[in-house]
């Protein structure tokens, strides 16, 4: 359903959008059956979409934009419960798994890993489209969700070093 | 209950339900004549009733049998980063090593596939990353032996 409670024919969705009911239809539970689609835009803020289209023009707006996603995304996929999903990809509490997603969706962003070509695949009808950018997805999440451990290992030790003995 | 029931879930995972936006897992489908027997070397190897080579090449010809065989070639294109003729060689290659590690492991297994949804959803996301790493480890260690 919309936010106008009107229902989003498939074809219109957004590349994030899309990209959401992509990766909980992966985790098999139905989540956005045609009766039952995402709807494009949160009722409490920004789409997806809109959400990384900004955050790809102001990379310093990270934190913000994580926090827009986890809303977006809470209330975007209704009946659905992507968490169980992402924290079993992302080896973290349930609890985490939404801001952990959004984390490394924004992070894949903001490297280019992912670019507005690869979402832009989302957008094409199904028989138009391989798995491939499936695929793509995941990893690219799995790596950017490391390359962030990694920084912010690097942060702790920092921190610990100027803090001296 | 077995982890070979993981590989059930993976190839309905990867089975053309996708994106096809259905509750594919609602009920425990049917496994086809190849899952089985994936499945069933996959349990072999475990207990270790089969080498691991053995039981790649039995996963390649199985996969390559099955219905699901375009959807795991192009998935595993791109979660592997592999071209699309090496496709199916990493990921039989991914689910042996990660059974043989025990990155996946039947208790684990078992939970998640006789659990809620929820716990086949956490399920279907802990395969995901346990193949995805175990190819990681494979290719890293293949690159430490090739001959310099």
């Amino acid at each position: 359903m919309t936010a106008s409670g009107g229902r989003l024919p498939l074809m219109r969705r957004t590349p994030a959008s899309t990209l959401v009911v992509a990766v909980c239809a992966v985790s098999l539970l139905g989540c956005a059956t045609p009766e039952s689609p995402p709807t494009e835009r949160s009722s409490a803020g920004s789409s997806l979409v809109e959400v990384i289209e900004r955050v790809r023009a102001n990379p310093e707006r990270r934190a913000q934009s994580v926090t827009a996603c986890t809303r977006s995304l809470r209330d975007s996929v209704e009946g659905f419960r992507y968490e169980p999903f992402m924290a079993g990809l992302f080896d973290v509490p349930v609890e985490e798994a939404g801001t952990t997603f959004c984390s490394a969706l924004i992070e894949a962003v903001i490297s280019d890993a992912l670019t507005a070509a690869d979402l832009a695949v989302f957008r094409r009808p199904r028989g138009e489209r391989s798995y491939q950018p499936l695929g793509d997805l995941f990893r690219e999440l799995l790596e950017a969700h490391e390359r962030l451990g990694s920084q912010e290992a690097k942060q702790t030790g920092r921190a610990i070093a100027a803090a001296g003995p | 209950m077995t982890r070979t029931r993981s590989i059930l879930f993976l190839l309905v995972l990867f089975g053309g339900q996708t994106f096809a936006i259905q509750p594919a897992l609602a009920e425990a489908p049917a496994l086809q004549r190849s899952e089985r027997v994936l499945l069933e070397t996959m349990k072999a190897l475990e207990m270790g009733s089969l080498g691991p080579s053995a039981a790649r090449k039995t996963c390649r010809a199985e996969v390559a049998a099955s219905k699901s065989v375009r959807s795991i070639r192009e998935v595993s294109t791109g979660l592997f980063q592999v071209a699309e003729q090496d496709a199916l060689g990493a990921f039989c290659a991914a689910l042996v090593a990660a059974v043989e590690s025990g990155q996946l492991t039947s208790g684990f297994i078992e939970g998640s596939m006789s659990g809620n949804d929820e716990a086949r959803s956490l399920g279907v996301g802990r395969v995901i990353r346990a193949l995805y790493y175990a190819h990681r480890q494979s290719a890293a260690q293949s690159a430490q032996e090739a001959p310099r």
